[in-house]
């Protein structure tokens, strides 16, 4: 694996300049693997290609305090990045016929045990996921490109900023006043595990295990770079103001979010990334199978229905509550 | 007539309009979809150029058009029910369009040297 170096390392940047990055990588060098770190200048909130973000972000309040608003090309949720939590982005070939499942799940194991390394107790877990004493301690998105798969991760060296977290589903304020436990009781952080060096001694360790050589980019490739990031503030793409008001959110205690967005009468999907596949398919058919589905609030579901931990009352709760 | 790109996706020409969609490898590969950004109608797509992306349970992919010419309809189906390209992708296109260059056609693979690429 290669490590991608700025010339200019000490310049801090927005984050879409790395998401831009990953695009040229993919785009311009040759087939290979690639890794680097991001060097962001402010706390920033990255939601995923296809999120409302409107519906997981109190976007006045963010702007308010200075915090920046993404959004990438790759799937999942929203996340947040202050200079804890470090963003590590791997450009690896795609081989077809080969799973693409398997590229992400081999990159996931292998930060895992670059971690594990480190005397951690790192383990993947689910389906792009780093744990340790089943906290989360990193996250990750997957993009594909023809030829090229791109994964970024997330890895907690310390615990964001409460008042970051604040900006992060206006609905959350709703979970916490009910005393319900938030997400800063599912994730733990490097430090808080033991971890006893510095964040520049962590990318070095990484910087070591993962990659053989190095490779310092030029102004002109940093230019060509600026030129792709520019897409990611195009407003069409941002889509700040879209119509939140199909969409729905309870926390599941100890467990996650789970959301509810609303298409046809009749058609509801549900989304939640504790939750595999399987049991989100079972879900929605629980859902769907209630007669006169469609007049949201006034539906009854089995009371021994649980799938996944998710039970019957919950699944109430989210379909009758406020969007 | 059924012909596809490299990227996997497909277009089914009847007459001067074709069905674009993903092939049923893409679909597979992909695994559960959960969502599809489609374009407008009465956008242009350009052959070879990303008209919408694919977003699954394991990662998001741009789509990419086989041919240019204008979207004369959008698979709005998809909006409310995205797994339905898993249930039946050929069954299930993405965007209907006007093919403006039929010659383009003739650069994309058959159903036979696709079948090949995939093995």
């Amino acid at each position: 694996m290669i490590y991608l170096a700025l010339p200019r390392p000490a310049q801090p940047r927005r984050l879409p300049f790395f998401l831009a990055m990953e695009e040229w990588v993919a785009h311009t060098l040759p087939s290979g693997e690639y890794f680097f770190v991001w060097q962001q200048s402010v706390p920033t909130i990255i939601c995923g290609r296809n999120q409302c973000i409107p519906a997981e972000v109190d976007v006045p309040g963010a702007r308010e305090c200075g915090v920046d608003i993404v959004r990438r090309r790759s799937g999942g949720g929203a996340v947040v990045a202050d200079g804890g939590n470090l963003m590590l982005s791997y450009v690896g070939p795609r081989n077809e016929g080969k799973e693409i499942s398997a590229i992400f799940s081999a990159w996931t194991t292998t930060l895992a045990q670059a971690l594990s390394d480190l005397g951690l107790k790192a383990e993947a877990s689910g389906r792009n996921d780093i744990c340790i004493h089943g906290r989360k301690v990193s996250g990750g998105a997957f993009y594909a490109l023809p030829g090229r798969a791109i994964a970024h991760s997330t890895l907690l060296y310390e615990m964001p900023q409460p008042e970051l977290l604040k900006h992060l589903t206006p609905a959350r304020a709703k979970f916490e006043s009910k005393g319900v436990k938030s997400v800063e009781a599912r994730i733990t952080s490097l430090k808080a595990e033991g971890l006893a060096i510095s964040q520049d001694e962590l990318i070095s360790h990484l910087h070591d295990r993962l990659c053989s050589d190095t490779l310092t980019l030029t102004d002109e490739d940093v230019h060509a770079i600026e030129n792709i990031e520019k897409s990611y503030y195009n407003p069409s793409f941002l889509k700040l103001d879209e119509d939140s008001r199909r969409r729905r959110t309870i926390l599941i205690p100890g467990r996650g979010i789970l959301s509810a967005s609303y298409g046809a009468p009749g058609k509801i999907r549900l989304s939640g990334d504790f939750l595999d596949a399987e049991s989100i398919a079972a879900l929605e058919l629980a859902i769907e199978s209630i007669p006169a589905f469609g007049s949201i609030g006034h539906k009854t579901l089995d009371p021994k229905l649980e799938i996944h931990g998710v039970t019957a009352a919950q699944l109430q709760e989210l379909l009758s509550s406020e969007p | 007539m059924i012909k596809y790109l490299p990227t996997h996706e497909y277009i089914r020409v009847e007459g001067n309009e074709g069905y674009i969609g993903i092939s049923p490898f893409a679909a597979k590969e992909l695994g559960v979809v959960t969502y599809v950004d489609m374009p407008e109608e009465g956008d242009e797509v350009v052959a070879g150029e990303e008209f919408g992306a694919i977003e699954s349970r394991k990662a998001a992919s741009d789509l990419f058009s086989p041919v240019s010419g204008e979207v004369i309809e959008v698979n709005s189906a998809l909006e409310d029910d995205p797994t339905l390209v898993n249930a039946d992708p050929m069954k299930n296109w993405i965007i209907k369009v006007s093919i403006s260059d039929p010659a383009e056609l003739d650069a994309l693979m058959n159903e036979a040297a696709y079948e090949a690429s995939i093995k």
